[in-house]
């Protein structure tokens, strides 16, 4: 008969951290967990504070909303949400230009060739308009208009995809009453130390500053605690990302009520670092992020005001990023979660906590003495290929740069690519193929998006696209800019979007 | 910017399936690049043709080429295939059915398995396959194509060939030669290399002409005339791993019902293949010579036919394992020069037709850049390598100690990337899945637990659901899969009713 037989997963699942990161977690665990199956309880411990206050989301936000069954028409009006479509980039290649990463892609295969290589054709044979032009997400974006994706595979405008700007105290709030409807039980107070099996070296329960003993099953970490006791417990080394990524702290001021609404993030790069502007309902967040070894705090005081005069900078403490990994996310019945804050570049944080969280539901763990080690191999397996892929991406933005105007740039042109990304830009810049894995968090559209950009020119082309037909591919260009500017005029602006959608706060 | 001068002559080398695939292919995608494809096959080295049965991105290939599905078959006598059914791997007497396509009534049926193996717990006893649309569809000698449209159960179906791969290579002779391809019937008697790097400079034939290309493409099989006889690139060899060393191969008179399966018997020194065709069953049995006589293999391949035997048996050689390089200085390996790997899951055609995506996807120029090079060589060696695990699992995945052969097999230490992917699923029952890997969960699922490698532990979010409610869901998607299943029309009629036999 059979082999089989089965341990019961955990029951007792405690959540440090009372966050975005935190009530994320205790949201999607109490939603994928039956009530009776377990209690979740969350430790508020007060938030990092390298947050911004608006959060870029990536398309997949999508998923994790369809996990929760939580509506827009409820959401984002409750979180001052809009919609992003991607975001523009200024002056990181070089001064005085700018590109356009959108969720969707710059046109099609053409003659089983991918699209960018027939463009770079084109653009050594003369003029031709950016890369972004051929982008039916760029152009939707760039005209403030907003619309989901057509549903005819044929149009042009099927192919992309949209995420959104949320509030990020606003959004907690809202996930907080979701988790807490939920059975989900709040416990105030700071973790001072842990209790462990005497038999397995496993966590029992987490001490407080109270005194107060939490017993639990499973501990997730989403407090970012680098220096708490748990991370100095279980022994977890951080791998920096600084040398590759330098900003490590960032000023964000208050901000005014939009005149605009941009259906976008922008991210420009800056004498001290980049600043970042991200859009919501009641106002614009935004912030400039910056070096602690190249810049001081009274430089950055000044080149903000000088950029806004009547900006109050009196009560800004700054915002401290944390780029890079922990060596092992899941360590016996330990899991660090949100650990990983480069900050709003390219809106990696939530996108890490959502595929940090339902990859451990994905990979959910048996429990009698000791927790399934096989499981926790495989989630730190995947983790840490998901992390150094967001790495490589995130590092080419200071690495693909011809900037030489300021000590940062100077610092970024030095900096050495990491091995797999190095090897990745030697085959593109030899003929402009990718060779990513299926996976890849960003895709082709991403990185090409930033790869020319950022003048990141291939010496030479595919031998196919350079064989097509010229005429046949000047004629497919134009037809899909023809098809691109009929289909933008039935789009409506972003702001009457969500007016007619019942979406607006 | 880059100046280098693109390629306009190739050269392949060698006329059987990979040469006339390459040739097909090429000729089809390089119109306006190439200026001259060259194919020299030597009229005396014989075709192979062990890969009669693919998989079903074989599909993708003939679509590329733009080749009619209908008179591909008609051309090839060829069968369809749900799939490959396993006799006597895991133990003898005991069978199962690799089918393509998932398990379960729609794509992404994640937990599925985990809900058969609570129930197995609890004394089901019916086999996972049952809830495969193929397998049940092959039990009963049915096929039909996938019916995309209707959105139902038969969107499901997934399909690949048997076919006769003579007449495949010669279809696509004739389709190569109507796009220009030159066919040169002679024998190589010397490969000049150029003097400053190595490179292949021309080949010199036997009647003292010589053929000088930018790239080459051996297809020359097993000896690999020019990927290791003029550059020596090296072979690995993976016999240790997987220890068969010959095959001996005969075509045999049809009997009975067609079937829309491969089938793949252990026997005591190797496994015998059985294929389908519209005229004739391709047969062979690949065993290892240390354990079995050139004569036993054959008096035990005649003893185990449908049919009488339609010509004399035939012996293979080979080498389990692969080139160092697939593609070295300016010649690509395609076939068995690159490597053999058993046709255990009717791989051989795919890795083919998977060379020639990559160097279409990397085409060079006459720079024939290091970068380029190595990224074809990672993408191929990486998949080859998942692909052999696959195979090795086969092998490993078995309790049947009757023979010398299997017991090597089950003590074997195997790659570590599979002995990874084996204990995560004994812990958890849950498939890794690599990066590019041909072979999914689905066909993972149905290799280890056909051979009846159970887990200790089901998904542990199964016990949330109601036992009663979950055991209804699975009898409901079994119902609904035979369902379908016996409303698919038999295999013999839907070729018949669709034209698709030869004339």
């Amino acid at each position: 008969m059979s082999h089989l037989s089965n341990k019961p997963g955990p029951r007792r699942f405690v959540i440090i951290g009372g966050g975005l990161a935190g009530w994320m977690t205790a949201a999607v665990l109490a939603r994928a967990l039956k009530r009776e199956y377990g209690e979740i309880q969350l430790i508020e411990t007060a938030g990092a504070s390298g947050e911004s206050r608006a959060v870029g989301t990536r398309p997949s936000f999508r998923k994790l909303c369809g996990l929760l069954g939580i509506d827009e028409r409820d959401w984002m009006p409750a979180t001052h949400a809009t919609f992003k479509l991607g975001a523009e980039f200024r002056d990181w290649g070089r001064a005085g230009d700018g590109y356009f990463h959108g969720f969707g892609p710059c046109g099609a295969r053409l003659e089983g060739v991918a699209f960018h290589q027939h463009w770079l054709r084109l653009q050594r044979l003369g003029n031709i308009p950016p890369f972004e032009d051929f982008a039916p997400v760029a152009a939707l974006a760039r005209a403030g208009r907003f619309a989901p994706p057509a549903p005819d595979r044929r149009s042009p405008f099927h192919w992309y995809d949209y995420a959104y700007h949320l509030d990020r105290p606003q959004m907690t709030a809202y996930l907080r009453r979701y988790a807490l409807r939920r059975g989900v039980q709040p416990v105030a107070g700071s973790v001072v130390a842990l209790e462990r099996h005497a038999d397995s070296a496993l966590i029992s329960a987490l001490r407080l500053a109270d005194g107060a003993l939490i017993s639990a099953d499973l501990v997730i970490d989403c407090s970012a605690g680098r220096n708490g006791p748990l991370w100095r417990a279980l022994e977890v080394r951080f791998e920096d990302w600084r040398r590759w990524m330098p900003g490590d702290r960032a000023l964000s001021i208050p901000a005014a009520a939009p005149t605009q609404w941009p259906p976008y993030s922008c991210f420009a790069a800056a004498e001290h670092g980049w600043r970042w502007q991200i859009p919501l309902q009641d106002s614009v967040d935004w912030g400039y992020a910056y070096c602690s070894d190249l810049s001081t705090e009274t430089q950055l005081e000044a080149a903000l005001r000088a950029m806004s005069p009547d900006a109050r900078l009196e009560h800004v403490a700054p915002l401290r990023f944390d780029a890079g990994r922990p060596d092992r996310f899941w360590i016996g019945n330990a899991l660090l979660l949100g650990a990983c804050r480069p900050g709003p570049l390219e809106a990696t944080e939530l996108q890490l906590l959502q595929s940090g969280v339902t990859r451990f539901l994905g990979l959910f763990p048996g429990f009698t003495s000791g927790f399934d080690r096989a499981s926790a191999q495989e989630y730190n397996r995947l983790t840490i290929a998901e992390h150094d892929g967001v790495r490589d991406f995130l590092a080419l933005h200071f690495i693909a740069t011809t900037r030489d105007d300021s000590p940062f740039w100077r610092h970024c042109r030095g900096l050495e690519a990491p091995v797999t990304l190095r090897d990745r830009l030697e085959l593109f810049r030899h003929s402009g193929r990718l060779g990513l894995a299926e996976d890849d968090a960003f895709g082709e559209e991403g990185w090409l998006a930033v790869l020319l950009g950022q003048h990141v020119v291939p010496a030479g082309i595919d031998p196919l696209a350079a064989a097509t037909d010229l005429e046949h591919t000047r004629g497919a260009l134009q037809m899909l800019t023809s098809r691109l500017h009929a289909g933008l005029a039935g789009a409506p602006a972003h702001r009457d979007f969500l007016a007619r959608h019942g979406l607006l706060a | 910017m880059n100046t280098a001068q693109p390629i306009r002559r190739i050269a392949i080398l060698g006329g059987g399936t990979a040469g006339w695939m390459a040739a097909a292919l090429l000729a089809c995608k390089l119109r306006g690049l190439a200026e001259s494809i060259q194919i020299i096959e030597s009229p005396e080295i014989g075709t192979v043709g062990v890969g009669e049965a693919t998989i079903p991105p074989i599909g993708l290939f003939n679509g590329a080429l733009g080749v009619d599905e209908g008179e591909f078959m008609r051309e090839t006598r060829a069968t369809f295939k749900l799939g490959i059914q396993f006799q006597d791997w895991g133990r003898v007497g005991q069978r199962y059915f690799h089918p393509f396509g998932v398990f379960g009534t729609s794509p992404g049926m994640d937990t599925l398995h985990h809900f058969w193996l609570k129930a197995r717990q609890h004394g089901e006893t019916r086999a996972f396959e049952q809830w495969s649309l193929n397998a049940m569809a092959a039990q009963l000698n049915r096929f039909m194509r996938p019916e995309k449209s209707d959105g139902g159960l038969a969107s499901l179906y997934s399909y690949a060939f048997h076919f006769d791969a003579g007449l495949y290579a010669q279809y696509l002779r004739r389709y190569a030669e109507q796009r220009g391809v030159r066919r040169v019937e002679r024998k190589v008697e010397q490969v000049e290399l150029r003097s400053a790097d190595g490179f292949i400079q021309a080949l010199r034939l036997d009647d003292g002409s010589r053929v000088e290309a930018d790239l080459y493409i051996d297809c020359s099989g097993f000896r690999g005339l020019l990927i290791e006889e003029a550059l020596h690139t090296g072979y690995e060899d993976w016999t240790h791993w997987l220890p068969c060393d010959r095959a001996i191969a005969v075509p045999c008179a049809s009997a009975g019902e067609l079937t829309p399966y491969t089938r793949s018997t252990a026997r005591s020194a190797g496994w015998q293949w059985r294929i389908p065709l519209q005229h004739r069953i391709g047969n062979g049995y690949v065993y290892c010579s240390r354990y079995l006589s050139d004569d036993e293999a054959t008096a035990t391949l005649l003893a185990h036919l449908d049919g009488p035997a339609l010509a004399e048996p035939r012996l293979l050689r080979f080498t389990t394992g692969r080139r160092r390089q697939f593609w070295n200085k300016n010649c690509i390996a395609l076939g068995l020069a690159s490597g053999f790997m058993e046709p255990l899951e009717s791989t051989s055609i795919h890795l083919v037709q998977k060379g020639l995506t990559h160097l279409l996807n990397l085409f060079p120029d006459l720079d024939f850049a290091p970068c380029v090079i190595h990224e074809y060589n990672r993408r191929s060696i990486e998949e080859y390598e998942r692909i052999r695990d696959f195979v090795i699992l086969h092998y490993k995945a078995t309790t049947r100690s009757d023979a010398p052969l299997w017991r090597q097999c089950q003590s074997m230490p195997v790659p570590e990337p599979l002995a990874y992917k084996i204990e995560q699923f004994q812990q958890t029952g849950r498939i890794v899945h690599y990066d590019s890997e041909l072979f999914a969960t689905s066909n993972w699922l149905a290799v280890l637990l056909g051979q009846e490698v159970w887990p200790r532990h089901y998904d542990p979010l199964t016990d949330q659901q109601d036992f009663a409610e979950l055991h209804r869901r699975l009898d409901g998607v079994r119902e609904a899969i035979r369902s379908a299943a016996e409303a698919t029309p038999r295999h013999a009629d839907y070729l018949k009713a669709g034209a698709l036999i030869h004339a």
